[in-house]
């Protein structure tokens, strides 16, 4: 029931929104705002009252908390169900989504201005549609809802988008949905020879884990995990975005709106690495462990490449796009060391990337809307006239760098410690260590771009300097300072007591590293 | 009871400017009208950093009068279920007690004097200056009582952060904001090799303790003894690994060489903050950490060395760029990276009192000197260059005279502070030398370093202060009033007599036995065979002393009287000296050339190669359906003639597998 | 009787004279008077083998025959319809000229 309302209240308050529009243009943005705290305040009612998981959903049924099974068809003998249910990586992730969605919906009335009602709608199913990824555990809902991410989300930027968008939605939408095809094709391969009886990904898990899966179409049961494997992870990984598959990001953020840029860095990148977890590392450990080093290596690549790109950007939103890749590459390796640690880190990592990054993109959409342009080398000085933006500006940009005191610095120190020692990497170490070099390359850029943007003599475009008449640049206003600050509050306080989500989060992280020697 | 009121005051120590801090920061994000300004936030801060002083005070007191070493308060940051949990803990003992008084006592003369240095010439943003301050001072106390590596590294990093924060404080020059972000940059640097041993550690021996049973310094020496393979190679190479991993950490902070040039730069940010980074938070810690760690560093003779070998270099490196130094404050910057050397001098050669001592002395007379320098500064309003200071001692008599004795401490001429830590620290090395052959390179270093020392610190004294004046501001320098002279006074008075708490040729040993530096002495004697036990030399001392006053007295001499800029800047040497030894060219050139060019290069792959196959293939889904959607020729005849030829074409294929032919 | 073979063969032929006409012939008009001629062939086709199977089999070939015949006028009909449309837009019912179904 409780799911199930989570899923339901952001569909009601589109519909609302829709129709509210007809009375007033103005109505769709409070509807919306409405609805979007509503589904917060509903995430952190099930979070603090109903939600009891204590244990990892897949490998323990029992385990997963307030679920919910309705048949729902049948197919060539299988059963699919409508079948959702939460355990200590979904709840924060949902949490996360409802967070970030009612920030970004909180701070859009800078940025959309044209055709509200569809806007704040479109946002909202997107929300919907994201519970449902990160709560469903039939895989037939699981690919409903992960296919319905992409419609609102090809609108959004589409529609609402800078002057590319028609190309950077198209290419978001092209790349991804080939990408589940991909997936699809490996998933559907595992249900077909693994002897299942119904669609849910526990069966699946189970059967996986007890050998059920034998040899078909003349492969032998080692080739057809390894493929599954594979299919699975580029599925996956273009959704992450890893190293090479990531280049529809950086075109879709910078032509995203900024709440967009919001829910896609800070929630979309998300589903890649949670169903990562899902699928290859909890369903195919030994594969993933054979695996481990080609996928560390993937990982470090990404952080370093990511990061080296960052630094070679002037658009700052570009900026971030990349180094969003270069925090993410830091979850594919703690999944790959599979120790409690970095299995619980990398978990972590993504709450935290979620909301550090949210509060990047915001403060760059409050620079855009301030100055009218997001190019470092046309900015300068910010800090006199916005000492609030600069302020978060510096905040976020050290929580980046994983400065101690923020989510940031918790989520990679446990990504680090667990890999260092990790016994399915080879030479975890030294892997590990080329990987961590990430945090100097990204203080690096950051710094770069604070100094250029906001220090020095104030100047915005290519006048050597706008007197005080010139360009108006104000400080934020309170529908982007309190979502900045409520943010910047809760990166804080899980940097100083992670144990407020990592709690929650080793309950089901800690059987995942355990299926493949765990330590430390 | 009394151990009870102890660990409360210990935890209190950091707390209360962390407190301050939360204030001011609250206090910034009210509404204007209900905020408030720099008043506040200035009271506030320097209370914290008094009441701070006092609990430190008592702490000190106490651990000297029971002897007490221990953690205070214990509690799990993080709680892992299928792993060590990661721990905050106070941890009290005569080094964290002494070094808490040095930092907050350095800390609160600091607010005093800034006091005059910032609200009195109307400085705009004090509640950021101040607020950043608490937060500085609170973040190096939690540091200087952290009861494990991890600890020791989070509030590294907020040492770091806070430096960033206060060298940038002037962010609208431009200098300023780039002198933050190197000093962030090139301490990130040595931080990222920490961080990998912090990781190691753990890895290696799953606790990052300091003190107790099971403490991280008796796992590794008995995975040494019991030659337990960790982290696939064996215990003692696994620790020297560990060992120069976080001494890339320290090298970073204290300004090692190769990662010292972050220092002269810092020297942007308002005089205050320099001498509160030089003396008492962001650079000592470094060497702090190193004595924290000295019973793991003395399980590895090489990591010794080499941190020896640092030491050294750096002490003679850093005092040789210090001799052609024009502006009063990158003199004194260089001296800092310098003297730093000689402390990790000490460590290295197993001096773990002299180390400390010399922290001690040095944090007084550095912050003595910086404080002076920042009164000579506002006196001529914000003249630095010393070629346009001159004279000033009739005008300052105060700031002279504090600044003399941070002079002759500094140079190491007895009886002033200095001369006793610098000596003990060289006879440290000389003792074991004799073992190990290698330290004699350190100790010629460090020996050479005497005399250049005594040179640089009396140009500086003699080209500030005496002479005739060289320009209209030092002819009209006017001293500061009570917030000047009180913490020159007290500093003054501690740069004079603080050397006699170790006074090694007297006989005096109290710091000695304070710190239970027997102890740490035998330690090393015991893991890699250092003497345990430095027999004074009067020979060493006298050799010391007549360098000093050699270099002193000779670059007394050359510049007392100099009343044209005396720049002997033709020869090569002065040349290579005044371009820093082209590190500095080097690492910008790493960073700019080197790592920028590799991203932009990438930056073009991404685009052409990477994003190009992406785009390549839709333009080739695209191409093929212009090519294919030709054959829609629209004429009504070509597609029947299609439907036939495909008739056709079925009929033959069933007739073939059919059989009918 | 003539063997039933004679009738396919004769059915063939015209058949094909008639997809000679079809894909060769540029006028409209033509193009369905050789249409009907393939439909025919296929009706010639129903008639000779429902009187070669007689019985339902041969009533049934007999019906469909008269179906086509049927479609086949109400075929011409609409087709007529369109080529004096065709030729009122084009002045011509030349099966060339009309390309809005190109590419």
């Amino acid at each position: 029931m409780w799911i199930s309302l989570l899923i339901a209240v952001p569909v009601v308050a589109a519909l609302a929104a829709l129709v509210s529009s007809r009375a007033d243009d103005a109505y769709p943005r409070y509807v919306a705002l409405g609805g979007s705290v509503a589904s917060l305040a509903l995430a952190v009612y099930v979070w603090l009252v109903p939600y009891d998981g204590s244990g990892n959903a897949l490998l323990n049924p029992e385990a997963a908390a307030l679920v919910e099974r309705v048949p729902w068809f049948e197919i060539g003998g299988y059963e699919v169900e409508y079948l959702v249910g939460l355990d200590g990586v979904s709840m924060p992730l949902v949490l996360l989504t409802t967070l970030l969605v009612t920030a970004a919906i909180t701070t859009a009335s800078n940025a959309i201005h044209d055709r509200q009602a569809g806007f704040y709608a479109l946002v909202l199913l997107l929300e919907s549609a994201l519970i449902g990824v990160f709560t469903a555990l039939d895989f037939f809902a699981f690919y409903v809802f992960w296919e319905a991410v992409l419609i609102p989300m090809y609108f959004l930027i589409a529609v609402w988008g800078g002057p590319r968008r028609k190309y950077a939605g198209m290419k978001f939408f092209v790349y991804t949905n080939l990408a589940s095809l991909v997936m699809f094709i490996g998933v559907i391969a595992l249900y077909l020879t693994a002897n299942v009886a119904d669609t849910s990904m526990m069966s699946l898990t189970t059967a996986l884990h007890e050998g059920a899966l034998t040899g078909a179409y003349g492969l032998s049961a080692e080739t057809l995990r390894l493929t599954a494997f594979i299919a699975l992870f580029i599925g996956f990984a273009v959704k992450v975005p890893v190293v090479p598959f990531h280049t529809w990001l950086p075109d879709a953020h910078v032509e995203a709106p900024t709440p967009v840029s919001v829910i896609l860095a800070g929630v979309l990148l998300k589903m890649g690495t949670y169903a990562l977890f899902r699928f290859n590392f909890t369903m195919l450990p030994e594969t993933a462990a054979s695996l481990a080093l080609p996928l560390a290596v993937i990982g470090v690549v990404s952080v370093i490449y990511g990061a080296l790109l960052a630094m070679a950007q002037t658009d700052l939103k570009r900026i971030v796009a990349y180094s969003s890749i270069s925090s993410m590459g830091y979850v594919v390796i703690g999944l790959a060391a599979y120790t409690t640690y970095s299995v619980g880190g990398a978990v972590f990592q993504m709450v935290s990337h979620g909301l550090i990054s949210a509060l990047m993109f915001t403060v760059v959409g409050v620079v855009y809307h301030e100055t009218g342009t997001r190019d470092v080398g046309k900015l300068s000085g910010l800090a006199g006239r916005a000492p609030l933006v600069a302020g978060v500006f510096v905040a976020s940009a050290f929580a980046y760098m994983g400065l101690p005191g923020m989510s940031g610095f918790p989520a990679e120190l446990f990504v680090f410690l667990g890999g260092v020692s990790s016994t399915t990497i080879p030479y975890a170490p030294v892997v590990v260590g080329v990987g961590m070099f990430g945090i100097v390359l990204v203080a690096g850029y950051l710094l770069f771009a604070m100094q250029r943007v906001l220090f020095g003599e104030f100047r915005v475009g290519e006048e050597a300097a706008v007197t005080d008449g010139g360009v108006s640049v104000t400080d934020a206003s309170p529908s982007e300072a309190v979502p900045m600050l409520v943010l910047l509050a809760v990166i804080v306080a899980l940097g100083i007591q992670p144990g407020i989500v990592y709690e929650a989060v080793q309950t089901s992280t800690d059987a995942v590293a355990d299926l493949m020697g765990g330590g430390l | 009871m009394a151990e009870q009121a102890l660990a409360t005051a210990a935890l209190l120590i950091p707390v209360v400017p962390f407190v301050a801090f939360a204030v001011i920061l609250l206090g910034g994000l009210l509404p204007k009208e209900r905020g408030f300004g720099g008043a506040t936030s200035t009271v506030l801060s320097t209370a914290s950093a008094g009441v701070s002083f006092a609990l430190s005070v008592y702490v000190l007191l106490r651990v000297q009068a029971t002897d007490a070493s221990f953690v205070a308060v214990r509690t799990a940051w993080v709680e892992a279920t299928g792993a060590p949990d990661l721990h905050f803990g106070v941890l009290v003992d005569p080094l964290s007690a002494l070094m808490a008084v040095i930092v907050s006592l350095v800390a609160f003369l600091v607010h005093v004097f800034s006091k005059y240095y910032m609200n009195d010439e109307g400085e705009n943003g004090l509640p950021r200056y101040y607020g950043a301050m608490a937060l500085f001072t609170g973040s190096m106390l939690a540091f200087v009582f952290s009861s494990n590596l991890l600890m020791s590294f989070i509030f590294f990093e907020l040492v770091g952060l806070c430096s960033y924060l206060l060298i940038g404080f002037w962010y609208e020059t431009p200098s300023a904001a780039s002198a933050a972000k190197k000093a962030f940059l090139v301490t990130r640097f040595g931080d990222y090799f920490f961080l990998v041993g912090v990781a190691g550690v753990f890895a290696a021996f799953g606790t990052f303790a300091y003190h107790g049973d099971g403490s991280l310094f008796d796992t590794a020496a008995s995975a040494i003894e019991g030659n337990v393979s960790v982290l696939g190679v064996g215990a003692e190479m696994a620790v020297t690994a560990l060992a120069l991993l976080v001494l890339g950490g320290v090298i970073g902070k204290s300004a090692q060489f190769p990662l010292h040039t972050w220092l002269p730069d810092a020297m942007e940010g308002p005089t205050p903050v320099s001498a509160l980074i030089h003396a008492a938070t962001m650079v000592a810690a470094g060497v702090y950490l190193v004595a924290r760690l000295f019973e793991f560093y003395a399980l590895s003779p090489t990591a010794l060395l080499v941190v020896a070998y640092v030491g050294g270099f750096t002490a003679l490196f850093a005092a040789t760029m210090a001799l052609v130094m024009d502006d009063i404050k990158q003199v004194l910057a260089y001296s800092t990276i310098s003297q730093y050397g000689y402390m990790m001098l000490a460590l290295g050669a197993g001096g773990y009192t002299a180390a400390v001592f010399h922290l001690t002395n040095h944090a007084f007379f550095k912050a003595l000197l910086f404080l002076g320098a920042g009164s000579v500064i506002i006196a001529t309003h914000h003249k630095q260059d010393m070629w346009e200071l001159g004279g000033l001692r009739r005008r300052m008599p105060v700031t002279y005279w504090t600044f003399l004795a941070g002079a002759l401490a500094l140079a190491g001429i007895a009886p002033f502070s200095g001369f006793w830590s610098k000596d003990e620290a060289l006879l440290a090395v000389l003792r074991n030398a004799v073992n190990e052959p290698l330290l004699w390179v350190p100790f010629g270093l460090g020996l050479v370093a005497v005399v250049v020392t005594g040179f640089y610190t009396f140009r500086m004294v003699a080209l500030t202060f005496h002479g005739e004046p060289r320009s209209e501001e030092a002819r009209e320098a006017e001293e500061g009033g009570f917030a000047v002279y009180t913490p020159l006074v007290a500093l003054g008075a501690l740069a004079v007599f603080a050397g006699f708490i170790n006074a090694v040729p007297l006989g005096i040993h109290a710091l000695k036995t304070f710190l239970g530096g027997e102890t740490f002495a035998e330690y090393a004697a015991e893991t890699v065979g250092y003497v345990g036990e430095f027999e004074p030399s009067t020979a060493l001392s006298v050799t010391a002393l007549a360098l000093a006053v050699a270099g002193s007295v000779a670059a007394f001499r050359l510049y007392a009287g100099a009343d044209e800029p005396l720049r002997h800047r033709d020869g090569a040497t002065a040349r290579v000296l005044e371009k820093k030894y082209y590190v500095d060219a080097f690492q910008v050139w790493l960073a700019e050339d080197v790592t920028y060019g590799l991203s932009k290069r990438l930056s073009l792959f991404d685009i052409d190669i990477l994003d190009g196959v992406v785009n390549g293939t839709s333009r080739v889904s695209l191409g093929s359906g212009e090519a294919v959607r030709r054959i829609q020729t629209g004429v009504v005849s070509h597609y029947a003639a299609v439907i036939a030829l495909g008739v056709v074409g079925l009929v033959a294929l069933v007739g073939l597998v059919g059989g009918w032919f | 009787m003539l063997p039933s073979s004679y009738y396919v063969f004769l059915s063939a032929f015209v058949f094909s004279v008639g997809l000679y006409g079809v894909l060769t012939r540029t006028n409209a008009v033509v193009i369905l008077m050789c249409v009907e001629l393939m439909l025919n062939a296929g009706n010639l086709n129903l008639i000779a083998f429902a009187t070669h199977h007689g019985g339902v089999a041969g009533i049934a070939g007999q019906t469909f025959t008269l179906f086509v015949l049927a479609v086949a006028a109400a075929e011409v009909a609409v087709g007529l319809g369109i080529f004096i449309l065709v030729y009122r837009r084009y002045g011509t019912v030349d099966v060339r000229k009309p390309r809005l179904m190109r590419w």
